[in-house]
């Protein structure tokens, strides 16, 4: 499994990430969540993720996380 | 005043870039910020130690620090607010939300309540729930009876008491269902529903109809409702031991998250 939709399913184990393409307006993440995820993740990948990154749009799918990986630095395979 | 959500996103980052551990209770959900700064409610206190965000409700103010140490959060709230009423939710993990608490009640804060929050993963049981015959959705003309009833009978501090205005959106958005009779509405339920997960936003029963099953009935047609989705979820105060016995029945379970609401009113230190 993609390691993204690895510590996606560990936040929320019930449901399935790779069939949503919009994680927040299906309602797999509410915002406690994304607070969660962006903290597991700066420590997954040893990064900062940046204030003005921690909104919505960027947590909209596994896409999205990528970019914003990207943007640090971090190839997700 | 923060006239727009750049503004919020560029305190947040100076914060990020200061180092240190975030630490937050301003989860971010787009639609009440775009409000909150449209309805020019939204204002800051930017300090050293960190960023207030204060949202105006009435006659206080809910907090929502952003800061990088206790240290810090100690310092914002002990020398950076003015004299005015302030209301915080301390939102996380049962335990891990002790210190922060701990550093409010430094700070002269209260606790006013605890939320608990309950978890409903949807199974085949969901089957078994039905429509209920006398649950409708409300309509216009019952804005100003709903807004009452929410005004009158929930706690201003820790429960969210929507205006006027807001009523009238959600029954717009068709999010507020009722059981009534010819002259009063019996008890209302609102509720968020989205395609993979469901919340159970405000849900009361009015006094006068207590004991005829009100609660149980659109309860069991908001399960019904959401038997599409795999989570449902609510927020219910921590020693309210009806409702909770109400929502284990019906297969809710407490999910460890609690929501500690703290006050401090500030406004007599002028005169002491």
């Amino acid at each position: 499994m993609n390691k993204i939709a690895s510590i996606l399913s560990e936040i929320r184990p019930e449901f399935d990430f790779t069939a949503s393409e919009d994680f927040i307006n299906d309602g797999l993440l509410d915002s406690f969540d994304m607070i969660s995820l962006v903290s597991e993740l700066d420590k997954t990948f040893s990064i900062s993720i940046d204030g003005v990154d921690i909104i919505p749009e960027n947590f909209r799918s596994i896409k999205t996380i990528t970019d914003l990986l990207a943007k640090k630095g971090v190839t997700v395979s | 005043m923060i006239s727009n959500k750049d503004e919020v996103l560029f305190l947040l980052q100076k914060i990020k870039q200061a180092g240190g551990s975030f630490i937050t209770n301003f989860f971010i959900d787009d639609t009440k910020l775009s409000a909150w700064i449209a309805d020019k409610q939204f204002f800051y206190i930017e300090a050293a130690e960190g960023i207030l965000f204060l949202r105006q409700d009435r006659n206080f103010y809910h907090i929502y620090y952003n800061t990088n140490s206790f240290d810090n959060l100690t310092a914002l709230l002990s020398h950076h607010l003015p004299q005015k009423t302030f209301v915080t939710d301390i939102i996380g993990k049962t335990g891990d939300v002790d210190n922060i608490a701990a550093l409010f009640s430094s700070a002269g804060f209260t606790t006013q309540t605890v939320l608990a929050r309950y978890t409903r993963i949807n199974k085949e049981d969901s089957d078994f729930y039905k429509a209920e015959n006398e649950v409708e959705i409300a309509t216009a003309e019952y804005c100003d009876e709903i807004t009452e009833m929410l005004q009158k009978n929930f706690d201003k501090y820790s429960e969210q008491v929507y205006s006027f205005s807001e009523v009238k959106k959600l029954v717009n958005d068709r999010k507020i269902i009722m059981i009534r009779d010819v002259s009063k509405i019996k008890g209302i339920l609102i509720r968020t529903i989205l395609p993979q997960s469901s919340v159970l936003n405000n849900f009361l029963v009015n006094p006068e109809f207590l004991g005829q099953k009100i609660g149980s009935k659109l309860l069991k047609h908001y399960i019904f409702e959401s038997k599409f989705t795999k989570r449902m979820w609510l927020w219910v105060i921590r020693d309210n031991e009806h409702a909770i016995n109400m929502y284990q029945k019906h297969g809710y379970t407490r999910d460890g998250l609690v929501d500690v609401i703290m006050i401090l009113n500030k406004t007599n230190e002028q005169n002491s």
